[in-house]
C-alpha cells in the first residue's frame, strides 16, 4: 500500500509500520508518563530555558536518542551482514544504504557532535569561572537548530526514504534517481540547519572563554577541557562554513537544478574538495573536546596535574592547525596526481607527531600519580591502548601507494570506528560518569558503570578489530552482502556478535541513569572524585544563579590549588559588580527554529508556498528579537544576586 | 621484555611475508607487480606501527599497575611535571619513524604514477555503468563485460570511464583502487605475473547494488591471451546449433538483440556484450554460469541485482526460457 505525500509517495512496507509504530507508542508513552506526574510545567520551562546547563543537558538527551536510532541502524547493518547472502527483512539494496547512510550522518553531527558541545555547555562555563554563556539566546537557538536538523533526518526514512548516499553523500550519486523519495533533500536541510546551529554554538563558546574568565584565570590557567574547547570552536568556524557552502550547492542542483557538480558541465570532485574540507577539520571537531576530557580525568584520577601542560596546549593548537590542511587524503584514489597525494600524505603523518606527545604526556600524567579506577577513568584508560590502533592505522592509510589498497574498504571502516568509538564515545562517557554529578546531583552507580565499561570496550574490539582483516581480504564498505566464496563470514560474525554486546552495554548504561536516579546517592555530591578544577567548586547540580562575588584563581586546577593551602573552597573577588545580566527564560528560540523547519519541509518537498512563508516567519521572529534587548534580562548587583541565591533553593556557592 | 617485544614482532610480520595462514587475506597474497609493491609497503608500516604499539603498551601497563592507589602505598609528594629529556625522546622519535616510513612511500608513489604515463604493452578501456563493466580492447578491435582477460607479465594500462556516478576500479590481489569518475579519465597501470583468476570489486558506493558490482580478472599465458582474442573474433559463424538452440537464437533475436550484441566486434550497445558467454564464470559478474541460473536471471533481474537497468525478460513459457538459455550457453 502507498499513499502520496506531496512530490513524493510514502509506501507503507513492513519496516516503515514498524518505525510508525514505534513511535506512536513512544510518544504515547512519553506523554502518559509527563501527564501522570504532572511535569509539563517542567517541559514548558526546559523548552524556554536559557541557563547553560539545562541547555547542555538537553543536548546530551536528545543527543542520545539519535544514538538509539543510529545504533539501531548498527545492529540492523550487522544483522544484514552476518552470513553471506543474507536476506534480514527488508535491509537489502537501497534500504541498506538508507540504513547505513542515516547511521553515519546521525553519529557523526547529530551525536558526536552534541554530546561534546552538550558537555562543553555545562562545564566549560564552571571551568572558567562564567555564570553563563556571553550568548544565552544564541545558545538557546544553536540547541533549538540541532534538534530540528536531527528531527528532519530521522523522519526522512517515514516519509517516502532517507538519504542512502552515504554520510559523505557523494555526487553524482546523490543527485541521481537512485535515491528514494526525497532523501538528499533531507540531509542536505538537516545538516545545514544544524551546522548553523553548531557555527553559533562556536562564536558563543570563543567569545565566553576570551571574555568572560574569572579574575585570576589567565589563558595558561585555562583546564585543557577548556582550552579544547577553544580550538575546536576554531575549528568549527574554519570548517562548517565550507560545508554550509557545499550544500548550499547541493540544494541548488537537487532542488533547482543547477549542474555545479553533475559529470558533464560541472564537477563531481569539487563536493569531494568541499566536503572533505569539512569533513577532515570535523574529525578534529570531534577529537579535541575528548583529548580535553581524558586530560581532566587522568589527572583528577591520578591526583596530580597534567604532564607537560603547555606542550598539551601546543599540541592541541597543532593537530587543529595540521587538521586544516590534510582534506585530500580522503581523496587518494580520485587520481589528483602524486604530487598532491604526496604533499597531503606527509602532512598527515605529521598529525601523529602531537598526537604522539599527548599520549605520553597522558601516560606521565599517571606516572608517580596515585591511580583510582573510577568508571570515568576505566573509560580514559581503554582509550588509550584502544586509540592508538586507530592512529597508527592512521599513520598506514598515509602511505599512499599502500593507501590504494586500504581506501573505500573494511579496513577504514575499522579505522574510522577505532577512532571515533575509542576517542569520541569513550570520551564522552567518561565525561558524563564523571561529570554526571554536576549535571543532575546524582552519582551513577559505579559497579553499573564497570559492567558498562567491560562489555563495552570488549564489544568494540571484537566488532572492529575483525574489519582490520576484512579490509585486507577484499571487503569493500558500504556493501548490503558478500558472498560464501568470498571467506568473510567468519569475521563479520564475530563481528555481528561484538556489536550486539555494545548494544547490551548501551542499555546498561540507560539501567544505570534509571537504577543511580531512584537511589539517589547524594553524599558528597558536589565534588565526589576530589577533582580539581574550578567545577567541582560549585554545589551540584550546579546552580545556574551563582557567584554574586567571582571566584580568584591563584593558579593551574584552581580548586586544588586552594585545596592544597588549606582552604575548604575558592576565595572570592571583593569587587562589588553593578551589571550581572541573566537572559530571562524565552520561547523565541524554539519558534525561530521551527520557522527553519518550515523552510526545510518546503524545499525538501517543492513546495514554495511553505518555505516562502517560513521565510517570512523567522524575518518576523527575529524582528521581535531585536525589539526584545533589555527587556529580555534581568540585571543583578552583586548583593542583588546574593539576597536572591540565599532566598532560593539554598544553593550556595 | 625486550626479547619478547622482537619474537611479537616477528610474529606479526611473518604472515604478512606472504606465508601460508594469510593466504586467504587478499591484499597481502598479491599476485601483481603493483600489489606486490604495495605489500612491501603495508608490511614495513605494519611492522613499525607495531613496535609504536607495543612501547605504549608496555609503558601503559607499567604505569598503571605500578601507580594504582592500594594500601601502603604512597605516592612520591614531588610531582614530576616536566621531563626534558622523554620529551625529547618522543618528539624526536616519530619524526624519525615517520622519515623510514616516508621515503619508500614517496617512491612507490612517484614510481608508480611514473609507469602509468609510460607506454605499455596492452590498453584496455574499462566503462563502469551502474552496476557492471566494459571491457574493450581498442588494439585488438574486441569488446566483453564482466571478465577482464590479462596477458601475464605485461603491462596493461586501464583508462577509465564512468557514465553515471563514480565507481572504483579493485582487484585487490594485482593492486590498489582507482576511482571511476564522470567527466574524468583516470589511468591505472597493472602488470599481472601469476596466472589465475581474481575477484574485482567497485569499491565506491555507487547505488543499490554496489554489493553485487563484481567482475573477474582472468589472467593467461600470452598464447592462451592471444587465441581468446581471436577465438572471440572468428564468433559463432561456424557453429551448427541444434533445433532448440536455434529456437533460443531467434527469441535472442527478438527479445535481448537491442541491447546485447553477440559478436566481439560490435561496440556500445546498451548492455554487456555477451560474445564468449559460455566461457563466462559468471552470469551479470555474480551468479554461476549455468542454465538454471541464467533462466533465474533473465526472470527477474532485480531479485540479484536490485536497480540493474536491465528489465526482466517477459512473455515466455518455461521451455522457451531453457531454450534460451541453451543458446546463450552456445556463445563461444
Amino acid at each position: 500500500m502507498s499513499i502520496p505525500f506531496f512530490n513524493t509517495e510514502i509506501k507503507f512496507a513492513s519496516d516503515i509500520i514498524a518505525a510508525d509504530l514505534s513511535i506512536i507508542i513512544i510518544m504515547a508513552a512519553l506523554i502518559f508518563y509527563i501527564s501522570k506526574t504532572h511535569q509539563w510545567k517542567s517541559v514548558w520551562n526546559l523548552a524556554k530555558s536559557t541557563d547553560h546547563r539545562k541547555i547542555g543537558i538537553l543536548y546530551i538527551s536528545i543527543g542520545f536518542i539519535f544514538f538509539l536510532r543510529a545504533g539501531l541502524d548498527a545492529l540492523i547493518m550487522r544483522s544484514q551482514l552476518a552470513f553471506p547472502n543474507n536476506h534480514f527483512w527488508v535491509f537489502q539494496g537501497d534500504k541498506y544504504n538508507q540504513v547505513m547512510t542515516t547511521h553515519g550522518t546521525l553519529m557523526i553531527l547529530f551525536v558526536a557532535m552534541p554530546f561534546l558541545i552538550g558537555l562543553m555547555n555545562v562545564i566549560v562555563p564552571l571551568q572558567i569561572g562564567a555564570r553563563d554563556l556571553a550568548f544565552p539566546f544564541m545558545n538557546a537557538l544553536s540547541l533549538w537548530l540541532f534538534v530540528i536538523g536531527g528531527v528532519l533526518i530521522n523522519l526522512s526514512f517515514i516519509l517516502g526514504g532517507g538519504p542512502s548516499a552515504g554520510w559523505t553523500s557523494y555526487v553524482p550519486l546523490a543527485l541521481s534517481e537512485t535515491i528514494q523519495g526525497n532523501g538528499t533533500g533531507f540531509y542536505d536541510l538537516a545538516v545545514q540547519v544544524s551546522g548553523l546551529g553548531t557555527i553559533m554554538a562556536a562564536v558563543n563558546f570563543l567569545v565566553t572563554i576570551i571574555k568572560m574568565r574569572a579574575p585570576g584565570m589567565g589563558f595558561m590557567r585555562l583546564p585543557l577541557f577548556t582550552w579544547s574547547a577553544i580550538v575546536t570552536s576554531i575549528l568549527i568556524l574554519a570548517a562548517f562554513p565550507v560545508l554550509a557552502v557545499a550544500l548550499l550547492l547541493l540544494m541548488f542542483d537537487n532542488t533547482f537544478g543547477t549542474q555545479f557538480y553533475s559529470g558533464g558541465v560541472g564537477n563531481p570532485v569539487l563536493w569531494q574538495h568541499l566536503f572533505w574540507g569539512f569533513g577532515h577539520p570535523e574529525v578534529y571537531i570531534l577529537i579535541l573536546p575528548a583529548f580535553g576530557i581524558y586530560s581532566e580525568v587522568i589527572s583528577t584520577f591520578s591526583r596530580k596535574s597534567v604532564f607537560a601542560y603547555t606542550s598539551m596546549i601546543l599540541s592541541l593548537v597543532l593537530i587543529g592547525f595540521l587538521g586544516l590542511m590534510v582534506w585530500v587524503h580522503h581523496m587518494f584514489t580520485v587520481g589528483l596526481g602524486a604530487i598532491a597525494n604526496v604533499f597531503f600524505a606527509i602532512t598527515t603523518m605529521l598529525i601523529a607527531v602531537p598526537t604522539g606527545i599527548k599520549i605520553f604526556n597522558w601516560l606521565f600524567t599517571i606516572r608517580g600519580g596515585e591511580v583510582r579506577f573510577n568508571t570515568p577513568m576505566l573509560f580514559a584508560l581503554g582509550f588509550i591502548p584502544s586509540f592508538v590502533i586507530g592512529g597508527v592505522t592512521g599513520v598506514m592509510q598515509a602511505v599512499v601507494a599502500a593507501d590504494y589498497q586500504y581506501h573505500d574498504s573494511y579496513f577504514i571502516v575499522a579505522h574510522l570506528h577505532y577512532v571515533l568509538i575509542a576517542g569520541t564515545i569513550f570520551g564522552s562517557f567518561s565525561g558524563f560518569y564523571y561529570w554526571w554529578p554536576k549535571m543532575f546531583g546524582y552519582i551513577l552507580n559505579e559497579k553499573l558503570g564497570k559492567w558498562q565499561f567491560w562489555t563495552f570496550l570488549i564489544g568494540f574490539h571484537m566488532t572492529f578489530f575483525m574489519m582490520h582483516l576484512l579490509g585486507l581480504k577484499g571487503m569493500p564498505r558500504r556493501v548490503y552482502t558478500y558472498y560464501p566464496e568470498d571467506g568473510l563470514f567468519e569475521l563479520n560474525f564475530i563481528s555481528t556478535i561484538g556489536a550486539f554486546l555494545m548494544g547490551i552495554s548501551v542499555m546498561l548504561f540507560i539501567w544505570n541513569v534509571i537504577y543511580s536516579w531512584r537511589r539517589k546517592e547524594k553524599e558528597n555530591v558536589s565534588d565526589p572524585w576530589d577533582g580539581r578544577a574550578l567545577e567541582w567548586a560549585v554545589s551540584s547540580p550546579s546552580p545556574h544563579l551563582r557567584w554574586p562575588r567571582l571566584p580568584v584563581v591563584r593558579g593551574i586546577d584552581a580548586f586544588w590549588h586552594e585545596k592544597k593551602f588549606g582552604n575548604e573552597k575558592m576565595q572570592f573577588s571583593e569587587k562589588e559588580e553593578t551589571h550581572i545580566a541573566y537572559e530571562k527564560p524565552t520561547i523565541l528560540p524554539i519558534l525561530l527554529s521551527g520557522g527553519l523547519f518550515t523552510i526545510s519541509f518546503g524545499l525538501i518537498f517543492g513546495l514554495t508556498i511553505v518555505w516562502i512563508i517560513g521565510i517570512a516567519g523567522v524575518l518576523l521572529l527575529l524582528g521581535l528579537r531585536s525589539l526584545r534587548y533589555e527587556s529580555g534580562l534581568t540585571i543583578y548587583t552583586s548583593s542583588q544576586l546574593e539576597k536572591e541565591i540565599r532566598k532560593g533553593d539554598g544553593y550556595e556557592t | 621484555m625486550r626479547r619478547f617485544s622482537l619474537y611479537f614482532l616477528l610474529l606479526l610480520t611473518l604472515p604478512l611475508a606472504g606465508c601460508s595462514p594469510f593466504s586467504s587475506v587478499a591484499v597481502l597474497n598479491p599476485k601483481g607487480e603493483q600489489a606486490k609493491e604495495q605489500v612491501d609497503l603495508i608490511t614495513l608500516s605494519i611492522s613499525l606501527m607495531a613496535l609504536v604499539f607495543l612501547v605504549v603498551l608496555i609503558l601503559f601497563i607499567r604505569f598503571v599497575y605500578k601507580y594504582r592507589q592500594r594500601p601502603g602505598y604512597t605516592p612520591d609528594p614531588i610531582h614530576q611535571n616536566r621531563n626534558k629529556k622523554f620529551e625529547l625522546i618522543w618528539t624526536i622519535s616519530p619524526f624519525i619513524i615517520l622519515f623510514i616510513l616516508a621515503v619508500p612511500m614517496i617512491q612507490t608513489t612517484f614510481g608508480e604514477e611514473q609507469e602509468s604515463k609510460s607506454p605499455s604493452d596492452l590498453t584496455v578501456k574499462v566503462t563502469a555503468s551502474h552496476y557492471w563493466w566494459r571491457f574493450e580492447y581498442p588494439g585488438q578491435g574486441i569488446e566483453t563485460a564482466e571478465e577482464l582477460h590479462l596477458p601475464k607479465g605485461k603491462k596493461v594500462t586501464l583508462v577509465l570511464h564512468s557514465t553515471d556516478v563514480i565507481h572504483s576500479f579493485w582487484v585487490p590481489q594485482l593492486g590498489g583502487k582507482l576511482d571511476v569518475i564522470p567527466g574524468r579519465t583516470n589511468k591505472l597501470s597493472l602488470t599481472p605475473l601469476e596466472n589465475g583468476t581474481y575477484q574485482g570489486k567497485c569499491a565506491e558506493l555507487c547505488g543499490k547494488s554496489h554489493a553485487n558490482m563484481r567482475f573477474k580478472v582472468k589472467v593467461e599465458n600470452e598464447d592462451d591471451f592471444n587465441s581468446w582474442i581471436a577465438g572471440l573474433k572468428s564468433g559463432n559463424q561456424t557453429q551448427s546449433l541444434s533445433k532448440s538452440e536455434a529456437e533460443g537464437k531467434s527469441l535472442f533475436n527478438e527479445n535481448c538483440l537491442t541491447c546485447h550484441a553477440v559478436e566481439a566486434q560490435v561496440e556500445n550497445k546498451k548492455g554487456p556484450n555477451l560474445a564468449g558467454f559460455a566461457e563466462r564464470e559468471r552470469v551479470a559478474g555474480i551468479l554461476p554460469n549455468t542454465k538454471e541460473h541464467l533462466e533465474d536471471w533473465m526472470k527477474d533481474p532485480q531479485k540479484f541485482k536490485p536497480g540493474s537497468e536491465m528489465p526482466k525478460v517477459k512473455g515466455l513459457d518455461k521451455k522457451e526460457y531453457e531454450k534460451l538459455a541453451e543458446y546463450l550457453q552456445t556463445l563461444h
